[in-house]
């Protein structure tokens, strides 16, 4: 049994590897968000791995970089507008697109199937390449640098998406189920909130989550159809990197904030977040 | 509405009538909603907003195309005709484009997809799977911000933690490798590939749950070697999700700048000017909105193009397995 033995150490060791890879970097961020400015820098003398470690982990922890963004930047501003961009799209984006997911998943329409490409293929676009109709549109609107505007932004990639994923759900559910609710005299509104919804809560909460963390890492939309006065917290980070000076210890603080409730979030649908992320691959 | 002596079948499915029981059948508003079908109810309010954020964005671009779109107060649009597409055949930075993105896709796919089927086969049912996958799954959360920001500090040459651990190990030591022309562009497929391979693993592991065990064992007995074993049970059953994770995974790879415009911005000396930073800069840097309109047509285009034979292929791949 040696050979098997080492076989087991040399997949223990490649695994080992891997995580080694995944994780050290999310490590040095968590790591440099505690230190002060000048600790950042500190790296040992090359080869001093024992003094690595020390870096990584047991150096003089503080909370300067935090204090930084909270009391004196306008972080907390960003965080806000972050907030209301998301939370606004998904509130526009989940009701409607789970009307239309029950209709396309339960009704015989006229070219149902194009339809519903129409609706994929919105999502995959590329977002650089919508953005500059979306840009002279807006400008002529007058909502260029708007909430409303970055608002609408994200309701193109998340109507669509939320439209998929819960398509999805409903299909699970056996229509025999509404039949029944419909012999007890219950209207198709009645027997969608009292039957359907329920079984599909799940499925619409990871789609509410799915849906929030696009708007909250999204970059591109914000940089150019957002700014001026709702910037979002991915463009305050991206500006504590100037051409004079980059504020390492506040990015990586900031960016630590930032990733913490979404990490929690994907944790909590670890299940469908591999579904929600492979969106349209699934189905023709 | 009597429910009560018709038969279940043909009655069970409320008419369009129903969607408020409560309304008297003669109000104008029940007399509205009678006049379409159900479902066009449930369907108009997304249909309408898709339609106008991305159909009609969608022909304005194939309109600006030919006008030369001008920002000056008071100033209107201008007629140039095929122009812009003229420009863009002949513009070199197009073509120097579609090879840089070319050859990032596909550098980004051959080592995620390589990686990741030989880590979900390495994790497949050992001890721990569960805690591994779920320290892995981390950086797929992490905002692309984030993940540029981080990668600028871990490879800087000074004090970045990674260009420390190269030195150490005598790999490379002159300054960061994104301030490289010749390496800056495997530095953004590192990153990639950091972020999402995890997300490969993931779909492999559960298309590796579908292999029946029994299956793999019985062909263990009969005396086949690991590497059969793999072509011939695991690779038929993996083939489905094999597959989705590279479409994913291409689609995504194409369309996706917000590393890039972090980190490199399209440089050094033009290393990673691929052709969506190349269509950044022409419209939100020059302001040839005309020219970005152009390009952004022959991308979207070619995306679709995609994403048609992708689903062709898919439903293929469905149906053969329905017949099997």
């Amino acid at each position: 049994m040696h050979s098997s033995r080492l076989k087991q150490v040399r997949k223990g060791l490649v695994i080992g590897l891997f995580v080694l890879w995944t994780v050290v970097p999310i490590i040095f961020m968590i790591s440099s968000s505690f230190k002060g400015t000048g600790d950042i820098f500190t790296l040992p003398a090359i080869g001093d791995w024992w003094g690595l470690m020390k870096f990584l982990f047991f150096f003089s922890a503080s909370l300067t970089q935090f204090k930084e963004i909270f009391l004196h930047g306008p972080f907390l501003a960003h965080l806000l507008h972050s907030f209301v961009a998301t939370a606004l799209s998904v509130i526009i984006s989940v009701p409607v697109g789970l009307a239309a997911a029950y209709a396309l998943s339960r009704a015989r329409i006229p070219g149902k199937k194009h339809l519903y490409f129409w609706v994929i293929s919105t999502r995959m676009a590329p977002p650089i390449a919508v953005m500059v109709p979306l840009y002279v549109m807006w400008q002529t609107f007058g909502i260029l640098h708007s909430m409303v505007g970055l608002v609408l932004a994200y309701v193109t990639f998340n109507l669509p998406f939320s439209i998929w994923l819960m398509r999805g759900f409903i299909d699970a559910i056996p229509s025999e189920l509404e039949e029944a609710a419909y012999v007890d005299g219950k209207s198709r509104i009645g027997a969608f909130i009292d039957v359907v919804f329920p079984l599909i809560r799940p499925g619409v909460g990871a789609t509410v989550i799915l849906c929030s963390m696009f708007a909250w890492n999204d970059y591109l939309f914000a940089l150019i159809l957002g700014g001026g006065r709702t910037k979002t917290l991915p463009i305050g980070i991206g500006e504590l990197a100037s051409a004079t000076s980059i504020l390492w210890g506040q990015i990586m603080a900031g960016g630590l904030v930032m990733i913490i409730p979404m990490v929690v979030l994907g944790l909590i649908i670890r299940k469908s977040l591999v579904t929600g992320l492979t969106m349209g691959a699934m189905r023709g | 509405m009597s429910l009560k002596n018709a038969s279940p079948i043909s009655m069970t499915v409320p008419g369009p009538a129903d969607f408020s029981s409560a309304a008297p059948p003669s109000s104008l508003y029940q007399k509205l909603v009678d006049k379409f079908p159900w479902y066009v109810w449930w369907l108009s309010p997304a249909v309408i907003i898709l339609a106008v954020i991305t159909l009609f964005p969608f022909f304005w671009m194939i309109y600006i195309s030919f006008m030369k779109v001008q920002f000056a107060p008071g100033a209107s649009d201008v007629f140039v005709g095929w122009s812009n597409w003229g420009k863009m055949f002949l513009d070199p930075s197009v073509y120097t484009g579609w090879w840089l993105l070319f050859k990032y896709v596909a550098t980004c796919m051959v080592l995620q997809m390589g990686l990741g089927l030989g880590i979900a086969l390495l994790l497949n049912d050992i001890k721990g799977e569960g805690l591994i996958v779920t320290v892995i799954m981390i950086p797929m959360m992490v905002a692309p911000v984030v993940v540029g920001h981080l990668f600028n500090l871990l490879l800087n040459s000074s004090y970045g933690l990674y260009a420390w651990i190269f030195k150490t190990l005598g790999i490379y030591s002159s300054g960061s490798l994104l301030s490289n022309p010749s390496t800056a562009l495997w530095a953004l497929v590192g990153m990639d590939t950091w972020e999402w391979t995890p997300l490969i693993v993931l779909i492999l592991l559960a298309g590796l749950k579908s292999v029946p065990r029994d299956t793999i064992e019985a062909a263990h007995v009969d005396g086949s070697s690991p590497w059969q074993v793999f072509i011939n049970v695991t690779l038929p059953y993996l083939r489905p999700s094999l597959l989705i994770a590279f479409l994913l995974r291409f689609m995504d790879c194409m369309r996706f700048i917000d590393n890039n415009l972090i980190t490199t911005r399209g440089g050094p000396a033009d290393a990673t000017n691929t052709l969506p930073i190349y269509l950044y800069f022409k419209s939100f840097r020059e302001f040839n909105i005309g020219m970005g309109a152009v390009i952004g047509f022959t991308l979207l285009v070619a995306i679709i193009v995609c994403a048609l034979l992708a689903s062709n292929i898919l439903l293929k791949e469905q149906k053969g397995e329905n017949h099997a």
